[in-house]
């Protein structure tokens, strides 16, 4: 656990977590090495537009218009 | 220290584009997202439809092709840490902050706190931010 400061009853929530979580080898503690994506140059330029001409953060606006739980806000 | 990163880093990564900032720190530590950020991925790429959506983007794709994308978009690899609710739900019903998280609020901060990591997001979120303060929760905006 680290330095942060949590109340009794959630600590102990953090702490059965990380237990489950850890039993179930779900908690990593490998650095990444990020692959290659299996796309070609083209499928990747048509995702990498996507992100970076704003257009995702357009579709993702009105889905959070439709569903307040994905806002980040 | 890990990772949690959002739908926007998490497509940066999944690109094999990320910052040199997000590049560095994913060297060094394993990388989580949340459901509700891949959620937002995976939505978006299926129900992106109209004006600047994917669907008209990858219409200049091959059959093929656009399959292969929208594929790819709506399948996690397995590189990328993801918890279940049955883990998550007991920590996120128990987050004591002063403002009131919403879903997706809540479980980036459950899994940052059962994973150990600090939140990256791209775009900065007030109510993230103050949440993860008040946890002591790592918190870093990461807008390239």
């Amino acid at each position: 656990m680290s330095s942060r400061t949590l109340s009794p009853s959630l600590a102990a929530a953090v702490e059965r977590a990380r237990s489950e979580a850890l039993a179930a080898g779900e908690l990593r503690n490998s650095p990444v090495e990020i692959p290659a994506p299996p796309l070609t140059a083209d499928e990747l330029a048509t995702i990498a537009d996507w992100r970076s001409s704003g257009d995702y953060e357009r579709i993702v606006t009105r889905l959070v218009g439709e569903d307040p739980d994905l806002a980040a806000q | 220290m890990s990772l949690v990163v959002d739908d926007h880093l998490l497509l940066d990564l999944l690109l094999g584009s990320p910052s040199s900032w997000l590049r560095a720190a994913s060297e060094q530590s394993a990388v989580y997202t949340t459901g509700s950020w891949y959620y937002r991925v995976a939505l978006a790429a299926n129900r992106g439809s109209g004006v600047g959506a994917i669907s008209r983007r990858i219409s200049t794709l091959d059959t093929e092709p656009q399959r292969r994308v929208l594929d790819w978009l709506g399948q996690l690899p397995d590189w990328i840490g993801l918890l279940g609710p049955r883990l998550l739900v007991p920590v996120m019903a128990g987050l004591d902050t002063r403002a009131q998280p919403n879903l997706l609020a809540a479980e980036a901060l459950a899994v940052a706190l059962v994973t150990d990591s600090e939140i990256a997001v791209a775009t900065n979120s007030p109510l993230l931010r103050g949440c993860a303060l008040d946890l002591g929760i790592g918190y870093r905006v990461d807008s390239r």
